[in-house]
């Protein structure tokens, strides 16, 4: 069973999604919060559609732009990479993963990557979050919030 | 040494690493991120790119040899006071990049230099990570600075 994802909040600089590991597999599992555009199922997190509302504000800019690799996605996503002078008025978010249960061994990651090479061809060209959740123990469900934070100025 | 750290991000506010398991050990494993102006990663020579700004201030501090030293001018441990309010600080965070099954947790903390077992770094606060045993695992750090008490 794949990772569920409920929207929580959407600001012009924030997207905030619910994780759930549904707990009906005791190894770790993996999910993405896709980047289609187009009007997610339920439990599905689709990061232009969800910041859609703050159309011409930093949340929407940041996940409508394209990328060509997972690098480039860490760039923008992670701030990656980004360690001249000339760097600091570069477009980035970061994200944060943050676990509202706990179980005794596996922990909650984030990461990011180009759509197509994450396994979401619809989501080719932009960035997709991927989100690795533990595994169920004893059948038990997990929970984490996931901050996508835009960088909104470098004294952040 | 298993643990590596790579500069990955820096503003005049934040300073940005990831840590990569490189070996596979039996036992939970410790990386010092120096603070001595070393070659990177060192937090005083990573700063030191924006070097008027405060994150360079702050990690420049000279500290007695003591952990709560080191806590209270890094992190702002123990400024509980309303006239601490102005005292500079930073936030330090550990997020993993991915996981797998039965890794233990990351962790982050900070102490002074000598106690960390950095003699370079003594009278200057260092970061202390710990890691899983199990080899490419990744996990951001993150020392941003508080610039307003608003945050």
């Amino acid at each position: 069973m794949a990772l569920l994802f409920t929207l929580l909040e959407v600001t012009p600089y924030r997207l905030r999604y619910l994780a759930n590991a549904t707990g009906s597999d005791n190894n770790p599992q993996s999910g993405l919060i896709v980047n289609r555009n187009l009007p997610p199922g339920p439990n599905v997190g689709d990061l232009r559609f969800d910041s859609r509302i703050w159309r011409n504000f930093p949340i929407h800019y940041l996940v409508s732009t394209l990328v060509v690799n997972q690098t480039d996605a860490r760039r923008i996503m992670q701030g990656d990479g980004l360690i001249s002078t000339s760097d600091i008025e570069g477009i980035r978010a970061h994200i944060y993963v943050t676990s509202l249960t706990s179980n005794f061994t596996a922990i909650w990651s984030c990461d990011v990557n180009e759509g197509a090479a994450a396994g979401d061809p619809q989501s080719a060209g932009f960035s997709v979050i991927i989100v690795n959740a533990p595994g169920g123990q004893g059948g038990a469900q997990q929970f984490a919030w996931v901050d996508i934070d835009f960088q909104h100025t470098f004294d952040r | 040494m298993p643990l590596q750290a790579f500069l990955v991000e820096r503003t005049p506010y934040r300073l940005r690493y990831l840590v990569t398991q490189t070996g596979q050990i039996h036992e939970i494993d410790t990386l010092v991120i120096p603070n001595a102006g070393g070659p990177s990663p060192d937090l005083r020579t990573d700063a030191s790119l924006f070097r008027n700004f405060p994150m360079h201030a702050l990690v420049s501090q000279t500290i007695a040899i003591s952990k709560n030293a080191a806590l209270q001018s890094l992190i702002g441990n123990g400024r509980t006071s309303k006239a601490d309010l102005e005292f500079p600080r930073t936030h330090l965070y550990i997020w993993a990049r991915n996981n797998a099954s039965g890794t233990v947790n990351w962790a982050i903390d900070v102490n002074e230099g000598s106690l960390a077992g950095d003699p370079a770094s003594i009278n200057h606060a260092v970061l202390v990570c710990m890691g899983p045993t199990l080899s490419g695992q990744e996990a951001y750090i993150d020392l941003v600075y508080e610039h307003s008490f608003h945050r």
